[in-house]
């Protein structure tokens, strides 16, 4: 099953608070709605972009006043991609870190192999809220995207989720 | 063994406390050095643990042996964990998670279950054969059972693979048609089945447990390099060369042709001296075995290796060290992710004429392989190539991959591909194929 969606992009600069974040999410659901998701998807994405702006709100490093987070969706015929960038302090052991993780989620076949194998290690620890890793397992569980990100050329975190429309493997 | 002691309450059954001083004594019971010693044997029904980076409380527990060792009776902690990183391990805390997993065989087709079940009967009848064969074998001197286990993997070794191929075939039946949500559920119902017989692979044992935290790391691409039959018995050897024989596998091999010879050609027309020579990704680099064999003059290059895995680069440099070297080495222990973040790059590493990335953008979403791809070109010096390598999405080893190694990779059409160099300047972009026709090459050449 092969559906058309309509290719669209949309770009944004929001300031980094929650009250901005949480203003988006309607809107946005309607945005992907129209480009042709079904109800699910649609609300699965809005809830990935709304979770990637949190992470950016809390992870950001916000020191100056004009400091904001991008935002940009893309829907074309085969994948809706959902692209958060915000500024970060150059800390090359918690972006490895961030580099690991993704790249050992988004090794398992099953995204919720991932979210278990985490869970198997949290679910027997006392972690602090933040650093279990487990979000970014949920986001790509629920609502089976792909993540991954790169840090821009001006120093900023660009972290992307991708769902595959109707992949059709045959 | 755990050295750090930590001040302690004790409460005992009757809520008084005994004050102490507590250390691992092993990796599942505590050691007690008490102010005052309480009566032996006493149940505590809980434990103040004064931790530095935060308190933590305890669950019932009783001392035991000469009255300083305590086990816990309620809960299993991991002691180690608990006194050196002040975090509470229960080892039974996953225990509460079972029925999530369970709950995972729902919703599996009827078809699969019948086909997961035939081929666990067909797959435990060819190991017993196997394995009995060998037991005999094992009570011979050295030489005549391993001359008599080659007898059985060339009589019977080319039979159990037409077995494996023909199921592979049916897997493919069955599941051609499946959303990516139905594949995940029956590819983790799959490998949950056939467990036992993916870890009779020592290959296929590596890519589910990703030791290095992801598929494909130099171990396993050194595997089907190698193309070797591996473990001790023949059923393990068979199961091992079984997947490292299969198409994707084959056109890995490939690439020791085929980026040589893009490399030849480019240097052959160029003027360049030294001509320089980067590998993102670039895993044990074996092509740099056939590159310096085919009679380049390695004083002409200059190598730079990338990789994000230093035992990736310890391997790079081995094959190096096989091979002779060229003019100059560079090894850089970096991930492309974050290599983007350098504006400076090209004045620190100079240009390249030659740049390859093979097995890495497999890896990469669109957003971020158009980056990478971007500022890889950024790299090029004028006339210079970039060579990129990425499986189609019509890879005939899909699902053996998917289902039995859990090796997934982002798969592209050529239209996809070709796309992510869209918009570079003054740039020839081409998409070829291998010979298997499971893997595309991406050129992209800079104008002069
Ligand atoms: C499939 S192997 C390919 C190795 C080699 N190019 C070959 O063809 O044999 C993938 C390699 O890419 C490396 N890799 C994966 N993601 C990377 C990243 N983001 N940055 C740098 N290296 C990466 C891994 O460490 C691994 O060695």
């Amino acid at each position: 099953m092969t559906r058309r969606l309509q290719h669209k992009r949309i770009e944004k600069r929001l300031p980094p608070d929650w009250e901005a974040a949480k203003r988006e999410w309607a809107p946005l659901k309607a945005f992907f709605a129209e480009c042709g998701l079904d109800a699910n998807e649609a609300y699965a994405m809005a809830m990935t972009a709304s979770e990637l702006l949190e992470n950016a709100i809390k992870y950001g490093t916000w020191t100056k006043d004009d400091e904001f987070i991008s935002l940009a969706i893309e829907v074309s015929s085969r994948a809706v991609v959902v692209e958060v960038e915000n500024p970060v302090v150059d800390d090359p052991a918690a972006v490895r870190q961030l580099d690991d993780r993704i790249q050992w989620m988004r090794g398992f076949q099953s995204p919720f192999q991932a979210y278990v194998e985490r869970l198997k290690q949290v679910s027997s620890q006392s972690y602090q809220e933040g650093e279990s890793g487990l979000g970014l397992c949920r986001i790509a569980y629920e609502a089976r995207c792909l993540l991954d990100f790169y840090v821009t050329g001006s120093g900023r975190l660009a972290m992307s989720a991708v769902y595959q429309v109707g992949v059709s493997l045959s | 063994m755990s050295t750090t002691e930590v001040h302690a309450e004790l409460f005992d059954e009757a809520g008084l406390a005994w004050p102490g001083q507590v250390c691992a004594a092993s990796a599942l019971s505590l050691r007690v050095r008490f102010a005052q010693k309480p009566p032996a044997g006493s149940v505590f029904s809980r434990v103040v643990l004064h931790h530095p980076s935060r308190p933590l409380t305890l669950t019932r527990c009783r001392l035991v042996g000469d009255g300083d060792q305590l086990v816990f009776l309620d809960d299993v902690y991991d002691c180690h964990t608990l006194m050196e990183q002040g975090r509470l391990k229960n080892l039974l805390g996953f225990f509460n998670e079972l029925p999530l997993v369970l709950a995972q065989r729902n919703d599996i087709t009827e078809g699969f279950r019948g086909f997961v079940a035939d081929l666990i009967y067909d797959l435990t009848v060819y190991k017993k054969f196997f394995d009995e064969q060998d037991r005999a074998f094992s009570k011979e001197a050295p030489h005549v059972g391993a001359a008599a286990q080659e007898v059985l993997l060339r009589r019977a070794g080319p039979e159990f693979f037409r077995f494996l191929d023909g199921n592979l075939d049916k897997l493919s039946e069955l599941v051609r048609e499946f959303t990516s949500e139905q594949h995940e559920r029956h590819g983790y119902y799959f490998r949950q089945q056939l467990w036992p017989f993916i870890l009779g692979s020592a290959f296929m044992e590596r890519t589910n447990l990703k030791p290095r935290g992801y598929a494909g790391d130099a171990t396993m691409m050194q595997m089907i390099y190698d193309d070797r039959y591996e473990g001790a018995w023949a059923f393990n050897k068979l199961m091992h060369r079984h997947p490292v024989q299969h198409p994707a596998a084959e056109a890995v091999r490939n690439r020791r042709v085929l980026i040589p010879r893009l490399l030849r050609q480019h240097l052959d027309q160029s003027q360049a001296n030294p001509f320089r020579v980067l590998s993102v990704a670039c895993g044990p680099a074996r092509e740099l075995e056939d590159i310096f064999q085919g009679g380049v003059d390695p004083q002409r290059l200059e190598v730079t290796l990338l990789d994000q895995d230093d035992e990736a680069l310890a391997a790079a440099r081995s094959t190096i060290e096989r091979v002779g070297a060229p003019k100059k080495l560079t090894l850089v222990n970096d991930s492309v992710r974050t290599l983007l973040k350098e504006r400076a790059v090209a004045d620190r590493w100079g240009r390249f004429d030659f740049i390859y990335s093979m097995g890495m953008f497999d890896y990469l979403t669109p957003p971020v392989a158009k980056a990478v791809l971007a500022r890889l070109y950024e790299l090029l010096a004028p006339g210079g190539a970039l060579v990129v390598g990425n499986y189609h999405v019509k890879n005939p080893s899909r699902f053996y991959m998917a289902y039995w190694l859990d090796w997934i990779l982002y798969y592209r059409t050529e239209d996809e591909l070709g796309a992510l160099a869209s918009g570079l300047p003054d740039a020839t972009v081409k998409v070829g194929f291998d010979d298997t026709g499971c893997q595309m090459f991406l050129t992209v050449e800079r104008g002069p």
